[in-house]
């Protein structure tokens, strides 16, 4: 071949495949394919007519092109102020960055550098003019949605409450959402009636059994844990309102891979009040934290091991009340992989384009700090200039918005000639360097994303090979 | 002049606002919101001027006289709060259109509305029972097609437009439009069994050839417009826009002399239209003459989220910029005042040529 094939080869076991970017295919190949695709060796007489003859059919049929984007540009920059004006989809007020909790992995814990807990609250003035910005840039969102964060938002009762009769005011019964994110100890009887009342849906912290939730998260200032108090609220909601309770509350758990696994997925598949319950699962996020994330042998060993039950799950090999809630919804990525396999195949990659990664900033989140800044989303800095795309008194700053849209820009060169492309997860969050987005910071990040797409290609070749359909596990 | 409130407004009444100069006797004058609807505060082009939309009900009565009360499928305001807005009109002596189709108990609000005060448009005055047959009729008329390549593609836009500019010009034009609101423009509605499962899917395409028969029996047109409602074809197995069944039927009970494809604006389009266009003439017959850019834009993060396509409106001078990069005659903006009369000349000799 003239040029090189814009392609990934990976292996799994004793098989050989290829992703190729441009069709945003997989295919499987003999090995002696696969050997002269990462070495150009074609071996000896017969095998090199075999391998020719081989990668011709693979040409045929549009594989191994060497086209690569030659603009770094969104799709969307263009006409993003349309997006901004009309396609908000989601709010989300930090109505204090106050929590009760000192948790270590928080992002506010002081363990990292994007925030920190602090007394100051967001003003009712404030709050309202984001409700206002939301109402007046959502007119072509079919179901906006208002959040409430924190540090414990739950701390903000008050604010919470004003803010949801004034939404509900200016929405005048259009339809939209209600929600927050919260550690669950401040649910009293009371704030819960009122969240059923109006329809919200919440996100509670739990990480597993009172010695792994204890383990991180504490009350702040002192050394007792918050496992209790969580339980108990938890399940007094779930006695009152069981309807509610399965529909509307959602838990997050942490996962922290230093610790034995196993231990949070029985718990949640096991304890009578959360075993039916909805849960997300994510291992600790230590993209602004001091320290990297460590990972056991024991952790590592049975996480392979929750992950092939899971995996048996979603082929239709082992019932969903067998895996732990933990599990079910771990592997969301390989969904969405599947998703975009079947529904965006091309011939070539266009001439111009962006990697995956940034969300559209300030259109699909948009975070509003206590003081009214706004920023893409609450995973990003707080401490820097980078992440601040305008200020409710303002409105957007385009031009901030854009760079931030378009981060491929500082990585042009690299970023049109990686495999990992379309499937990119780095976004801001990951290159800001505390004062601006720098190449240097993102490709601190660029190894780790792109082993984890390839993990996510071999899961995904494996689950479609033993009948996963992510329409129906 | 009546001067007319359209309540709840959203952007699927914009076109009306816009061709306003097609109502007889009557001028809209104010446009009224919910203040969550993301549309207050913004301007509406209504012919040569611009209206604001306000949330102001109660301020805005005070400037008509009469309120047009319509659907509001994304918005969904309840039931008794529309109820109330027309009742609070009643008691201001305000006369009422509504066309709004999702009350529980229409006929309940109908009879909640004095005689005096239904503005009422007036019924199609059709020749009836003089159309028996078991088969459809020829149509004599030349017929204009406007379908869609998905919903909310300015497919109404672009029915009025062709609507006002033939008019101007000196035809004699009927338009069965794609929605079932257009009566007081001098619109013949769809049928509301072309949308229903009441009859069989035969008996659908003969009663629609039939009504189109007497349509032009009754008024005599020099040419006719027909918006086939929704979209065409399937995009693919997810997005079927309901497989095109709708647009199949009515090509059968009408075929069309030619026909505008409406599409949104899409960055990689460089204006060649011709693979969809042969598709369509294959499937529905359709001899595609022309293609309107709409003001709307796929996203994409959107359609992969909830597995559901989606459109985010557009700025009209944006795509009447872009358009004319296209540099063809047969690519357009319609809805664009300084456009539409090149377009429908160029739309009457395509028709001529055929």
């Amino acid at each position: 071949m003239k040029e090189r094939p814009f392609i990934h080869l990976f292996r799994i076991g004793r098989r050989f495949f290829f992703y190729d970017v441009n069709k945003n295919q997989i295919e499987e190949i003999p090995e002696y394919v696969y050997r002269y695709l990462s070495t150009g060796e074609e071996g000896d007489g017969q095998e090199e007519e075999k391998v020719q003859e081989y990668v011709q059919v693979l040409q045929e049929a549009g594989f191994l092109k060497s086209s690569r984007p030659q603009v770094s540009e969104h799709p969307v920059t263009e006409y993003y102020g349309a997006f901004a004006d009309n396609n908000v989809g989601q709010l989300t007020l930090q109505v204090t960055q106050k929590c009760n909790l000192d948790c270590e992995y928080c992002i506010y814990s002081g363990n990292y550098h994007n925030r920190h807990h602090a007394d100051r609250w967001m003003t009712f003035e404030t709050a309202r003019k984001a409700i206002d910005y939301l109402a007046a840039h959502c007119a072509d969102v079919e179901t906006p949605s208002l959040g409430f964060y924190g540090g414990e938002p739950l701390l903000a009762y008050d604010l919470m409450k004003e803010c949801t009769l004034y939404a509900e005011k200016v929405f005048e019964g259009r339809k939209f959402l209600l929600n927050f994110t919260t550690n669950g100890t401040l649910l009293t009887e009371d704030k819960v009636d009122f969240f059923v009342q109006h329809g919200f849906t919440m996100l509670i912290s739990m990480d597993g059994p009172e010695h792994v939730q204890n383990r991180h998260r504490k009350f702040a200032n002192s050394e007792v844990g918050s496992f209790k108090l969580l339980m108990t609220n938890v399940e007094n909601m779930k006695k009152r309102y069981p309807v509610f309770f399965k529909e509307n509350v959602t838990f997050n758990t942490v996962i922290d891979p230093q610790y034995p696994f196993t231990e949070i997925c029985d718990f949640a598949l096991h304890n009578d009040v959360v075993r039916d319950s909805f849960f997300m699962s994510s291992i600790v996020n230590d993209t602004y934290a001091d320290e990297k994330t460590e990972y056991s042998a024991k952790f590592t060993q049975e996480y392979a091991y929750e992950k092939f039950k899971t995996f048996l799950m979603m082929t239709g090999r082992l019932d969903k009340s067998r895996i732990s809630p933990v599990m079910r919804e771990h592997f969301s990525r390989v969904k969405q992989i599947a998703m975009v396999f079947e529904r965006y195949q091309q011939e070539t990659i266009p001439y111009k384009g962006h990697r995956g990664g940034p969300c559209i900033p300030g259109v699909r989140k948009l975070f509003v700090t206590v003081d009214g800044r706004l920023y893409p989303c609450e995973r990003v800095s707080e401490s820097s200039q980078a992440g601040v795309i305008g200020d409710l008194t303002h409105g957007i700053d385009e031009e901030k918005a854009l760079s931030v849209l378009n981060i491929e820009r500082i990585s042009s060169e690299r970023c049109r000639n990686c495999w990992g492309y379309a499937f990119c997860n780095l976004c801001i969050a990951q290159a800001d360097d505390g004062q601006k987005m720098t190449e240097c910071k993102l490709c601190m990040e660029c190894s780790d994303c792109k082993m984890g797409i390839e993990s996510s290609l071999m899961d995904y070749v494996i689950l479609r090979e033993f009948g996963y359909n992510h329409e129906i596990y | 002049m009546e001067r007319i409130m359209i309540y709840p407004y959203t952007r699927a009444y914009e076109p009306y606002v816009r061709y306003a100069g097609l109502l007889e006797n009557r001028e809209i004058v104010s446009l009224v919101s919910s203040g969550g609807s993301g549309l207050v505060g913004r301007q509406v082009c209504s012919g040569e001027k611009e209206l604001t939309v306000s949330k102001d009900y109660e301020a805005e009565l005070n400037r008509c006289d009469g309120v047009w009360f319509v659907n509001d499928e994304k918005f969904a305001l309840p039931e008794d709060a529309v109820e109330e807005k027309i009742r609070k009109a009643v008691l201001q002596g305000k006369k009422i259109l509504c066309t709004r189709t999702s009350f529980r108990d229409s006929a309940r609000i109908a009879d909640s509305i004095p005689s005096e005060l239904q503005m009422l448009p007036q019924e199609p005055d059709l020749k009836k029972d003089m159309l028996g047959a078991e088969y459809c009729y020829h149509i004599d008329t030349p017929v204009l097609v406007v379908y869609g390549t998905e919903r909310d593609t300015d497919k109404l836009a672009v029915q009025l437009a062709l609507r006002e500019e033939l008019m101007r010009i000196g035809y004699k034009v009927a338009s069965i439009s794609s929605r079932m609101d257009g009566r007081l423009y001098g619109m013949y509605p769809i049928p509301e069994y072309m949308l229903k499962p009441v009859c069989a899917e035969g008996d659908k395409i003969r009663k629609y050839n039939h009504y189109v028969k007497q349509i032009e029996l009754t008024q005599q047109p020099e040419i006719m417009v027909i918006g086939i409602p929704g979209g065409v074809l399937p995009y693919d197995r997810v997005d079927h826009n309901e497989y095109g069944i709708l647009a199949y039927e009515m090509s059968f009970a009408v075929p069309c002399d030619g026909a505008i494809v409406c599409m949104p604006y899409n960055a990689g389009f460089d204006g060649d239209y011709s693979e969809f266009a042969r598709d369509m003439e294959r499937i529905f017959r359709y001899r595609t003459i022309g293609c309107h850019i709409a003001a709307a834009v796929p996203d994409m993060q959107t359609a992969l989220d909830n597995r559901k396509r989606h459109l985010v409106s557009l700025d009209r001078k944006f795509v009447e910029t872009k358009v004319k990069q296209y540099a063809r005659k047969d690519v357009f903006h319609i809805v664009s005042k300084d456009e539409a009369p090149g377009c429908v000349q160029f739309i009457v000799d395509a028709l001529s040529e055929g």
